[in-house]
């Protein structure tokens, strides 16, 4: 025959209770203490990783703010080179011309000199 | 100070979510006998210390995610009981549980300190979640449905872990609960 377990009554359960009970006893002021101190360490570990944040989004802006002008920079030299670039050929072309001219004067120069 | 020692938890819980470091340090004053003692029973003497501040430090850093409904005191051992689960699974596995012989542990002749190792040698004989269901009702006196509300577990399956790890522990431990004889 199987026997079966005695029946958990309310004795039994109280006895129980008795044996597993914390020992009473003040509070523990080491530990209060100890709590204190983590507190302590765990606010500043807050605030030193709260302004480095900080310092991250002002580098991060600055690194934004930078590059903002380096391509409204680039717009502008653009700008000034479409603006530049026809009138530099011109005056190529008017350079070229002129050299053209002087060379033709200098040897029209030179010849007339010979003849003399 | 003196007229804070006599606000009800819930009042400070309010000004330390408010960042009253006074506040939470007469709620840690009021409750470590009692977070460490279920902590103690839980996960061993060697642990309970390190969780439990760590179960504090939780408490006054997300102190405004207590909503004022329920006690305290019920929140501070969820919380409790969550740093427990989180550091038996961070160390890859759950808590000592032994198969056990089901023989009753010796306990003739032993001193205070050698019945507590006993004890809490029975308790770690249990799945944890029957150790916490008999400790947070038999010990420390929680209503049944603040318990479940505690461990996050349907009322019912509370009930039948508080019936399963008592039968365990008495089967474990024997009936008789006088040292003297």
């Amino acid at each position: 025959m199987i026997p079966t377990p005695d029946p958990l009554t309310p004795e039994r359960l109280a006895s129980l209770s008795r044996r597993l009970a914390l020992p009473e006893r003040g509070p523990d002021e080491a530990f209060v203490a100890r709590i204190r101190l983590a507190r302590s360490a765990a606010d500043l570990a807050r605030e030193s990783e709260r302004s480095r944040r900080e310092q991250l989004v002002v580098e991060i802006g600055g690194g934004g703010a930078l590059l903002f002008a380096a391509h409204q920079l680039g717009q502008v030299g653009e700008q000034a080179a479409a603006l530049l670039a026809p009138l530099a050929t011109g005056l190529g072309g008017l350079a070229l011309i002129g050299l053209a001219a002087a060379m033709m004067v200098a040897t029209l120069a030179g010849e007339r000199e010979g003849l003399a | 100070m003196a007229e804070l020692a006599l606000q009800a938890d819930e009042a400070l819980a309010a000004a330390a979510a408010l960042g009253e470091g006074a506040a939470f340090e007469i709620l840690v004053r009021r409750h470590e006998r009692v977070v460490r003692g279920f902590l103690t029973r839980l996960a061993g003497a060697n642990r309970a210390d390190d969780l439990a501040q760590e179960t504090f430090l939780t408490a006054w850093t997300r102190a405004s995610a207590f909503s004022g409904e329920g006690r305290y005191k019920g929140w501070l051992m969820r919380v409790a009981w969550r740093t427990f689960l989180m550091d038996a699974r961070g160390r890859g596995r759950r808590l000592p549980e032994h198969e056990g012989t089901g023989e009753p542990l010796e306990q003739a002749d032993r001193s205070d300190a050698e019945r507590d190792l006993i004890v809490e040698d029975a308790l770690g004989r249990l799945k944890p979640e029957d150790r916490a269901a008999v400790i947070l009702c038999l010990v420390l006196g929680h209503p049944h449905g603040e318990a479940a509300q505690i461990l996050e577990m349907p009322l019912g399956t509370l009930k039948t872990r508080v019936a399963r790890g008592s039968a365990k522990l008495l089967e474990l431990l024997g009936d008789d609960d006088d040292p003297d004889t």
